[in-house]
């Protein structure tokens, strides 16, 4: 029953996009396939949500899933992975402001060494290299797709275009999941590129100004001397020069934790989130349709995704 | 465009974002014939449009500094890159970023993303332009793309 309403309202979300009917089987979901539910996902609306980093992950697997099966209905191997924990989706925002994901892993270096290897060594590379030239090249546009079977194109928010070849395992994936590629590809192509637009007006505002000064007060008290925390990132390399990794490490998690914990004690964190989420609504007059089939499909995506994962796994 | 939204607003659909007919997309043959040329899992960066002018690639190393003398890019890579191209393979997006050390306006180009063959048309988060301003890149989940706090 479920399944059927979730694909009536994916179905109805390609023709109207707003399809108010169906957000609340999917805005309350049971448990079991998130178990590791991230505490600062954003808050389900009546018109929608983002997914959080586990469900993020949830639905890669399923993609990735997907992949394989059409990759292996073409005659080729495919691995699965790698795929992300959801600390590894953590850290890369502009200040850290969860001081026990800071203390676990600094600003993320072990975790990016992590993800290097796991791009280093991901069997597929290997698999797709040791083809002969003719069956590498069907293996890519098998699995990307290419020019000649058409590309969609999907203007960016701030400007430019992106493509993407419109038939390949990867679509084939993305539309079992999505319901409708060319919709999910422009819609996300849209919500995704958004920060463009109000990031650098965000930084500006003078609320966002007055909050950083006060972190960069609470550091100094703390005993470092930053007026933001891009100077961090900028200066960590030089402060962990020649050091051993584990003294590195300690380093980088004594600088992390501080920030993070300014970031809440001071009006930091509040501020940005808060500015964040108003910026971001003020360009719902222009996008709200692209961002309310973002959120959209991505719970229909995760629906599917479940029902994927337990049957595929 | 126009053309396309005046369709989408006859048939009562709300326009997602800009629509563009596929016949303006300018696929690059160039870039195509690079594509599909190149290993699985590799990120490469060309000094001129349309993928011509090698500055450098690799299929598996980030490079925090595209100035210096190590890594997949070097010296006179530094803001030189007027065309870039990923071949992905797993799930992951490759990053550019305006400054050295991962730091200032940022880009990514996903998995099947292909490539950018013309940067001019083409800013970072922070707004700046893309073309001959890159200075280093990492290989980054595909969720990182596109948010300014976690």
């Amino acid at each position: 029953m479920r399944r059927a309403f979730v694909s009536a309202c994916a179905a109805a979300l390609i023709v109207t996009f707003t399809a108010a009917g169906c957000t609340t089987s999917t805005s309350e979901r049971p448990g079991p396939a998130q178990p590791q539910r991230d505490t600062a996902a954003k808050s389900s609306r009546s018109e929608g949500r983002e997914l959080t980093d586990a469900e993020r992950v949830l639905v890669q697997r399923a993609e990735q899933l997907l992949i394989k099966e059409c990759m292996e209905g073409e005659g080729f191997k495919y691995w699965v992975g790698p795929l992300p924990t959801v600390d590894d989706l953590k850290g890369g925002g502009y200040v850290l402001t969860d001081a026990d994901w800071a203390k676990r892993h600094g600003y993320g270096s072990r975790l990016e060494e992590k993800l290097q290897d796991a791009q280093r060594s991901d069997p597929n590379h290997a698999y797709a290299n040791g083809l002969p030239q003719k069956e590498r090249v069907r293996y890519g546009k098998t699995l990307e797709g290419g020019p000649s079977g058409g590309m969609l194109t999907a203007e960016l928010p701030g400007g430019g275009t992106v493509q993407t070849p419109r038939h390949s395992c990867l679509s084939k994936a993305k539309e079992q999941l999505y319901g409708d590629f060319e919709t999910w590809f422009r819609a996300e192509k849209t919500t995704t590129n958004l920060t463009d637009l109000y990031v650098p007006d965000l930084l500006e505002d003078k609320r966002f100004v007055s909050a950083l000064k006060e972190w960069s007060a609470c550091m100094r008290e703390a005993g470092h001397g930053y007026a933001d925390p891009p100077e961090i990132r900028a200066e960590l390399p030089e402060l962990t020069k020649g050091l051993s990794p584990d003294a590195s490490h300690a380093v980088e998690v004594k600088l992390a934790v501080d920030e993070a914990v300014c970031a809440t004690k001071t009006p930091l964190s509040a501020t940005a989130h808060a500015l964040d989420e108003k910026y971001r609504d003020e360009l719902r007059a222009t996008y709200g349709d692209a961002i309310a089939t973002y959120e959209h499909m991505s719970l229909a995506a995760l629906d599917r995704a479940e029902d994927i994962t337990g049957d595929m796994a | 465009m126009r053309k396309t939204l005046a369709i989408s607003a006859a048939l009562g659909v709300a326009a997602l974002g800009v629509l563009v007919p596929t016949t303006s997309a300018q696929a690059s043959t160039a870039c195509d014939t690079s594509w599909n040329s190149a290993p699985p899992g590799s990120f490469y960066a060309y000094d001129f449009t349309d993928c011509s002018g090698l500055l450098g690639r690799t299929a598996e190393s980030s490079d925090a500094n595209w100035g210096d003398s190590s890594g997949p890019f070097q010296g006179n890579a530094d803001n030189a890159a007027s065309s870039i191209l990923h071949k992905g393979t797993s799930g992951m997006a490759v990053k550019v970023y305006q400054y050295p050390g991962y730091l200032g306006g940022h880009a990514c180009l996903k998995k099947s993303e292909s490539y950018k063959e013309d940067l001019s048309r083409h800013t970072f988060s922070n707004g700046a332009g893309m073309d001959n301003d890159i200075s280093s890149h990492r290989w980054v989940w595909e969720s990182a793309c596109g948010t300014f706090l976690d």
